[in-house]
């Protein structure tokens, strides 16, 4: 299968100028398939963790978005165990005119501003409506876990 | 909130100039945002059946397909009965037979013309009504459900509503346009009388953008883009225009095309094409297509833009897939048209009263195949006579509750003591109540202790004590059993339709047998069983679903329609009585015997026939006349909730064993 020009030009804009905290790096024996890592942002529960994602294009991307998901454990209401994400960008306001950088940055954005209304994993968001600081608590513990934060 | 970005795009960033830097940059903030829009339909204009319900005393049948009518469609009515001796299925107009495959393959098919023209027909009316074009008036149709009533009434009360409501930006057909949609008045037109409805419309048609090599010749474009375009070129003198989707440089064959004056967003003529290739292949749909600019809701699936995207109908697939796609389109959103439910069948069923129907609870059709279905439940086979509301309700119940509740009926006992749901575990008939711990028999009900050392065998069964202790059974409990009763009745006859196909083998070996015992017996003579085979089948269907209309029957507040209802279950009775006679008489009869019973099974299967319509006619009647009130199928509970179907999954076995083992030795 030949990669379209477009993923080929996205492709070098990533690692000519890449996005601040996000590393994405394609395999080298399948383009559309991308190793991510997305620094938690400042100011958020997950602060100082690195997470790890994969990103994969479909033979429909662009028409189709990219699949993307955790592999870093993460505590979130809008990441479920899989490390799926819920995030409407990746469902139905997918727009073709979208790229992986966008994604990703919607992705960071999402840490930032979890959505306990919309949630993917029922049980953390319920956690975080009826006690958001202890939510947050264990947010910041599994950040020191799994993704490598320093102990705070 | 990303609400800007939809629908003004900073200007200065739009398309073109190093080919990468496409307008994704700027504010980060813009691109999150996980609303409920994102895992949710939200869909306003979703009508449930209620609202259908609402206006449903207008018809919506439409005059192209009467001619096909046959006859008199009045499902029903009182005198239908009287015209028709015979019972049938209420005959239903087909509209025709398309198969997926046959759409795309011939577009000259009939259906597909004729529901094309359907639509058209009434687009082009609507248009003249409104004094707009008819790419507007194609938008709103589809995003109304092709429901012209209620566009036309949401349409004459507030006209700027609707074009909110469907995303269309507004376009004043008598005069100039609102303050509000200030931007973009320089491209909207106000229509005057001698209007063509078929000329684009600048506020959602497509414009073919000429690349940039020869930007002098690209009189056509708007000033606005024009101008943007000449001060990019400034800076960026060697670059065209840029796809934003491929990120490549448009060209004469691959033309920009620009999607519309109110959102700007462009791409190239392959990628427009991808796009609603894409939608019309995976999504099935043409009614819900909107630019494919990032959160651009304007809609661009019109007549006009397609055929500038196919370049004139050059690109022929897209042409037949878009075509497709507005025909599933109109069918889907028709209640009164639909896809014959049978697997593999394919064809489309029309109710030309289905309004009329409507007020009736069962809108039965049969498709040229023969195969018979529901229209509004779009569920293979009949429910007559059952309303659908409450044939949809028991066929929830039994996919959500059968084997919990089969599983409760069989395992389960209340102890008598306390009322709390015990499990059977094991052989051993001494129960003690984990709640109150009185200790009972399993089999009689009765107290234990007055069973002494026979652990296996209970010989109490009639002792007083114990009829007693049975029936006390709580009104839960009762409940469960209600349900089983109906239960039972429904599965039985169920079963015996299954068994249908085996009959028609059985019967046709009957008739092979009794021509070799005499030579004068033609297969015409021996029609009369398979005859008597088909009437058992529907009888059976029959008196499966009035068990279920027996089961919701809230007896307990009847009051004076308990007279309708006797005649209901007297009907019942007796067609369940003759249709197991005339069963017994076809299945258990010697071959060689059964011509002589040919008048008698003639007589039975005339005498079924009978029975079974008076049971239609008496219940449906009493249904229309709303005689019967029905227990809220929501609140049926069975056990006190909590203690049953909550609490007592079916035990994985390995629990069980386990259990059991423990209670083995006594
Ligand atoms: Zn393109
Ligand atoms: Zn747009
Ligand atoms: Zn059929
Ligand atoms: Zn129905
Ligand atoms: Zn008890
Ligand atoms: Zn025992
Ligand atoms: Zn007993």
């Amino acid at each position: 299968m030949s990669i379209p020009k477009r993923i080929i030009k996205e492709i070098q804009r990533l690692i000519n100028d890449p996005v601040p905290g996000i590393q994405a790096t394609p395999h080298d024996d399948n383009l559309r398939y991308f190793e991510v890592t997305i620094d938690g942002p400042q100011q958020s529960p997950y602060q100082n963790g690195r997470f790890k994602l994969e990103l994969y294009l479909t033979d429909e991307y662009p028409m189709a978005p990219p699949k993307v998901r955790f592999l870093t454990k993460i505590y979130h209401p809008n990441i479920d165990k899989l490390g799926r994400i819920c995030l409407d960008i990746l469902k139905d306001k997918w727009s073709p005119a979208l790229q992986i950088r966008t994604v990703l940055l919607s992705i960071q954005a999402l840490l930032s501003a979890p959505n306990p209304d919309d949630p993917l994993a029922n049980d953390v968001a319920e956690h975080w409506k009826s006690n958001e600081p202890d939510a947050i608590k264990t947010a910041k513990e599994w950040t020191t876990k799994f993704a490598g934060a320093p102990v705070s | 909130m990303p609400s800007n970005y939809a629908t003004g795009p900073n200007e200065a960033e739009i398309t073109h100039n190093d080919g990468s830097d496409i307008d994704m940059e700027g504010d980060d903030s813009f691109l999150y945002s996980s609303g409920n829009e994102g895992c949710e339909e939200d869909d306003y204009l979703d009508y449930d059946e209620e609202d259908d319900a609402q206006y449903s005393n207008t018809r919506h049948s439409i005059t192209a397909a009467s001619s096909q009518t046959a006859g008199g469609t009045q499902l029903y009515s009182e005198d239908y009965y009287e015209e028709d001796d015979e019972y049938d299925y209420p005959v239903l107009n087909e509209v025709g037979k398309p198969k997926l495959q046959e759409i795309l393959d011939s577009t000259s098919f009939s259906f597909t013309e004729l529901v094309t023209k359907r639509q058209d027909s009434k687009i082009q009316e609507i248009s003249t009504l409104f004094s707009l074009p008819i790419d507007i008036i194609e938008i709103f149709l589809r995003k109304y459900k092709w429901k012209h009533e209620k566009l036309i009434e949401d349409y004459m009360d507030n006209p700027e509503g609707t074009f909110k409501k469907t995303g269309v930006p507004y376009l004043n057909p008598t005069g100039p346009p609102p303050s509000s949609s200030s931007s973009i008045t320089t491209t909207t037109t106000t229509i005057s009388g001698e209007f063509d409805p078929h000329l684009p419309t600048p506020s959602i048609s497509l414009k073919v953008l000429a690349p940039s090599s020869n930007s002098s010749s690209s009189s056509s474009t708007s000033v606005a883009l024009n101008t943007r375009r000449k001060s990019k070129q400034a800076a960026n003198s060697d670059e065209g225009l840029v796809c934003q989707i491929c990120m490549d440089e448009c060209t004469d064959e691959n033309p920009a095309i620009v999607s519309s004056q109110s959102c700007s967003h462009l791409f190239c003529r392959d990628c427009w094409t991808g796009y609603l290739m894409n939608k019309f292949i995976e999504e099935n749909e043409s009614w819900n297509i909107s630019c494919p600019g990032f959160r651009c809701d304007i809609p661009i699936c019109t007549p006009y833009n397609m055929s500038l995207i196919s370049n004139g109908g050059k690109n022929t697939d897209l042409d037949k897939l878009y075509l497709r796609a507005r025909v599933w389109n109109y069918i889907k959103q028709n209640k009164h048209i639909a896809f014959c439910v049978h697997e593999g069948c394919g064809c489309v069923v029309e109710c030309n009263d289905y309004n009329s129907t409507l007020q009736f609870p069962i809108p039965i059709v049969t498709c040229r195949e023969n195969h018979v279905f529901c229209i509004r439940c779009e569920v293979a086979n009949t429910h007559l006579p059952c309303p659908c509301y409450l044939a949809q309700a028991w066929r929830d119940k039994c996919t959500n509750d059968s084997e919990t509740v089969n599983y409760i009926a069989a395992n389960t006992k209340e102890c008598p003591s306390c009322k709390e749901t015990i499990e059977k575990n094991g052989g051993c008939n001494h129960m003690t109540c984990r709640k109150c711990k009185h200790e009972w028999c399993w089999i009689c009900k009765g107290p234990w202790s007055e069973h002494g050392q026979n652990y296996y065998n209970c010989t109490r069964f009639n002792e007083s004590e114990s009829q007693a202790a049975r029936d006390a059974t709580s009104e839960s409990r009762r409940e469960l059993e209600r349900y089983l009763h109906y239960n039972n009745h429904f599965v039985n006859h169920e079963l015996s339709i299954k068994k249908t196909a085996k009959l028609h083998i059985t019967i046709k070996h009957q008739i092979q047998e009794m021509q070799r015992a005499d030579d004068s017996v033609s297969f015409h003579d021996c029609q009369f069983l398979t005859e008597a085979v088909d009437v058992l089948r529907d009888c059976r269907e029959t008196l499966m679903w009035s068990f279920v209309l027996a089961y919701y029957m809230d007896r307990s507040v009847t009051g004076k329609s308990d007279n309708q209802a006797e005649i209901f279950e007297q009907n019942q009775v007796n067609l369940n009585f003759h249709v197991e006679e005339l069963a017994n008489m076809i299945e258990n009869t010697k071959p060689q015997k059964i011509h002589s019973l040919k008048m008698e099974i003639m007589t039975k299967i005339g005498y079924v026939r009978t029975r079974r319509e008076t049971l239609l006619k008496d219940t449906l009647e009493s249904l229309q006349k709303d005689v019967w009130s029905f227990r809220n199928s929501d609140n049926i509970q069975f056990g006190d909730g909590k203690n049953t179907l909550q609490n007592i999954q079916k035990p994985d076995t390995s629990a069980v064993a386990r259990k059991s083992m423990a209670n083995a030795s006594p």
